[in-house]
């Protein structure tokens, strides 16, 4: 009789301690979310900046702050592959870029 | 090709404006506009250290969240694809989107009934901790990120849900 006494209570408790936890009930984030702009408060870090930098072969390097990527581009039109990316992902990660002299400043390189 | 990015120099020089509009697998025009200030080199080139000081996007974000087996798979119809599942067991796992950079993961763990958090990582480095938060009556959601190990101010959105 307390042996089976003794159990049930250890099995209420693990039920218990079951419910109680702070598992997070996942059916709650199902469904499609659309955010609200007008809410939204975006930071942008300032480590996040572009550096773009002209070596001597003629090409400009741009790196992405806390981004492990590196483009070397050269500003004529071309597409260039990214270094250190596997050639598989070259013709998601080319760079297509055009100098740009749409604002009122020219771009010098 | 996944993105054009468009800079441009201001008048004087002092501010470079980035128009990145990426591909989008559901044909969006979704234009990402990043303003930064001149940190460093001259006033006529694009050559020098730039720093970001506002950033919008001309869409609003959308995604939706499937449950199977105690699974979350995070799909976009932006990118045609589910970028990231989310198991609270954190294990890592690798992004599912395509063009992911490699040595990507994430994992998830509970924090309470109706929140979440799921960190990316680059390699074993965390480099994006987001917090998920589905509000009592269950039509909005706030995501919260921050730079782990940074003194940067998080980045709050807002998500409603959508009937």
């Amino acid at each position: 009789m307390r042996d089976a006494l003794t159990r049930t209570t250890v099995g209420i408790l693990l039920l218990t301690c079951s419910i109680s936890a702070a598992d997070t009930d996942l059916r709650a984030f199902v469904g499609t979310w659309r955010e609200n702009q007008s809410k939204s408060r975006p930071f942008i870090s300032g480590a996040l900046t572009y550096t773009f930098t002209a070596e001597p072969n003629g090409f400009v390097t741009i790196v992405r702050g806390n981004v492990p990527l590196r483009d070397t581009v050269r500003f004529d039109g071309k597409d260039y592959p990214t270094p250190g990316v596997a050639a598989e992902r070259f013709r998601g990660l080319e760079s297509t870029i055009s100098s740009t002299n749409q604002s009122s400043s020219e771009t010098v390189l | 090709m996944i993105a054009t990015t468009r800079w441009t120099l201001s008048e004087g020089g002092s501010h470079l404006r980035q128009d990145t509009t990426p591909v989008r697998a559901n044909g969006e025009n979704d234009i990402n506009i990043i303003e930064y200030v001149r940190v460093s080199g001259t006033s006529t080139s694009l050559l020098g250290v730039w720093k970001p000081i506002s950033t919008r996007s001309g869409a609003a974000d959308l995604f939706t969240m499937m449950l199977k087996d105690g699974e979350l798979s995070v799909f976009y119809p932006k990118y045609g694809a589910v970028v990231y599942t989310v198991r609270l067991d954190r294990k890592h796992y690798p992004l599912t989107r395509p063009n992911a950079l490699p040595g990507v993961t994430t994992a998830a763990e509970s924090i309470d009934v109706r929140s979440l958090r799921h960190t990316t990582f680059q390699g074993d480095k965390p480099s994006l901790e987001t917090s998920m938060s589905v509000s009592p009556d269950g039509n909005t959601m706030t995501v919260t990120t921050r730079t782990p190990d940074s003194s940067d101010e998080p980045s709050v959105f807002v998500y409603e849900r959508q009937r």
